[in-house]
C-alpha cells in the first residue's frame, strides 16, 4: 500500500471529502444541456433557472467554471446551526448532525461561500460546534469500556480524529482485563483471607 | 431530524464506496465483490467509449466539451476507488500469506488470482529468507519442525481490533466477547471489536465508517 501503515486501516481527511462529495445538492445551472449520462447515474436536462439536483463533485466542478449556483442544503444555515449550537453546549450528548457535515460543509465554504447566506458566520459556527463536539469526545473517553462503546450522532471526519487514539485505548483495556487473575488463583487467594 | 443520506436509484457506486470503505476499515480480509468489480469496469469502458464519440464529434460545441471533463472526472474518482480497494486487499494478503495457505476460510474469500498471488509471494518470502539468513543458520533452526511446541510464528488477522460501526439496520442478540448479548439499533455508531459484528458485516447490517 502507498499509505504508511499508521493509515492502513484509516481514511485520510481527502478520501472522507471523496466518499461525501458523492452526495446530491440542488444547484442553479446558468447553462442549457440535456441529460448527461454518468456511472453513478444520470443527471439533467438543464434548463436555467430550474433547479437541478447532481452530487456535489459535479456541482463544485460547475461552480469552479461559473456554470451553476449552488444551493445550500437546509442545515447548513445560520439559524439552524446556532440552534445545535446551543444544544449542543447546554445537553449531555451529541447533537443530531448530518453524518458527513464537516466534509461538506468544508467544500461549500470553499467553493460557493457567495451562494451562502451570511458565509463568516456559518463558518465560525461550524467551529464553535466542531469545538465543542471535540470536548465532549474527550470526556466520552471515560466511559471506555473493553468491549463496547456507543457514539449516538458522531459524524464521520470526528469519527476518524478520534479513531487512532480509541482503538489503541480499547486494545490496551481488553489486554488489562484478559491480564486479570485467572479463576481458581483468584479462588485461593480469597480463601486465604 | 433525522438525517439518513439520500436513498439513490442507481446503487452500484453507493455500493462501490461500501465496500471500499469496509475493506480499508477491516482487520480481516472480506468477501471478494468480483460481480461488483466486474459491473464498475464494465460502465468504465462504456464511459471511455462515450468520451470517444464525443470528441470524434466534429460539430462539438463549447457544451459538449465540459461534458466531457465531467465523464472524465468522475471516472477518475471511481478509479480511485477500485484501486484503492485492491490495493487494500493486496496489502492485507502480503501481510497474511503464510496464514492464507492454512485457512480454507480465506481462501474461499479471495478471487482465483488473488490466491495465487498470495501462494507466489508465499514462495517468494520463504526463498529469500532462506537466501538471506536461513541457509547461513544450523540446520534445526531452519524451519518449524513437525515437533515444534511453540506459538505459531505465522502471523493472522487480529479480529480483536476495535472498529466504528454504523448499523444500517436493527441487530438483535449480537454477542459481546464477555458473552453479554446486546440488541444494536439501525442508525447507531458503536466502537465495537471485530469480532463481535463480523457476521453481521457479512450478511451486510452493518457497515464500517
Amino acid at each position: 500500500m502507498a499509505l504508511p501503515l499508521t493509515l492502513a486501516t484509516s481514511l485520510t481527511p481527502a478520501e472522507l471529502e471523496l466518499i461525501a462529495t458523492e452526495q446530491l445538492i440542488d444547484i442553479v445551472p446558468l447553462f442549457r444541456s440535456d441529460r448527461i449520462r454518468l456511472i453513478s447515474g444520470t443527471y439533467g436536462p438543464f434548463r436555467p433557472p430550474t433547479k437541478t439536483r447532481v452530487p456535489l463533485w459535479f456541482a463544485t466542478n460547475l461552480k469552479l467554471k461559473k456554470k451553476c449556483r449552488l444551493v445550500a442544503p437546509p442545515w447548513l444555515s445560520v439559524e439552524f446551526l446556532q440552534e445545535k449550537l446551543i444544544q449542543e453546549t447546554s445537553a449531555e450528548g451529541f447533537s443530531v448532525l448530518p453524518l458527513r457535515f464537516v466534509e461538506i460543509g468544508k467544500v461549500l465554504l470553499d467553493v460557493a461561500s457567495d451562494d451562502l447566506h451570511n458565509s463568516d458566520k456559518i463558518r465560525n459556527l461550524l467551529k464553535d460546534l466542531r469545538e465543542a463536539r471535540q470536548a465532549k469526545s474527550r470526556e466520552g473517553l471515560r466511559k471506555l469500556d473493553h468491549e463496547m462503546l456507543e457514539l449516538p450522532h458522531l459524524c464521520s471526519m470526528e469519527i476518524n480524529e478520534i479513531r487512532p487514539f480509541f482503538v489503541k485505548a480499547m486494545d490496551v483495556m481488553g489486554k488489562i482485563k484478559a491480564d486479570t487473575i485467572p479463576e481458581h488463583l483468584a479462588r485461593v487467594s480469597q480463601e486465604m483471607e | 431530524m433525522d438525517w439518513e443520506e439520500e436513498e439513490r436509484q442507481d446503487t452500484l457506486v453507493p455500493e462501490l464506496i461500501r465496500h471500499w470503505t469496509n475493506e480499508r476499515l477491516a482487520p480481516d480480509i472480506l468477501d471478494q465483490r468480483g460481480e461488483l468489480l466486474q459491473k464498475v469496469l464494465d460502465r468504465i469502458r462504456e464511459q471511455a467509449d462515450l468520451v470517444q464519440q464525443l470528441r470524434a464529434d466534429p460539430d462539438i460545441s463549447e457544451d459538449e466539451h465540459f461534458q466531457i471533463i465531467l465523464v472524465q472526472t468522475e471516472v477518475e474518482r471511481i478509479r480511485f476507488i477500485v484501486r484503492s480497494y485492491i490495493r487494500s486487499r493486496i496489502h492485507k494478503i502480503e501481510k497474511y500469506a503464510h496464514y492464507i495457505l492454512e485457512d480454507q476460510d480465506m481462501q474461499r474469500r479471495l478471487s482465483a488470482m488473488e490466491l495465487n498471488h498470495a501462494q507466489s509471494y508465499a514462495a517468494l518470502i520463504d526463498r529469500q529468507l532462506d537466501v538471506s539468513v536461513l541457509n547461513a543458520m544450523p540446520g534445526w533452526i531452519r524451519r518449524e519442525g513437525p515437533n515444534w511446541q511453540g506459538p505459531s510464528t505465522i502471523s493472522r488477522p487480529n479480529k480483536d481490533t476495535s472498529i466504528f460501526v454504523h448499523a444500517l439496520q436493527d441487530c438483535a442478540h449480537v454477542l459481546l466477547p464477555d458473552g453479554r448479548p446486546v440488541d444494536i439499533k439501525k442508525g447507531s455508531i458503536n466502537l465495537l471489536r471485530y469480532s463481535t459484528i463480523e457476521n453481521n458485516l457479512r450478511r451486510g447490517e452493518v457497515e464500517l465508517v
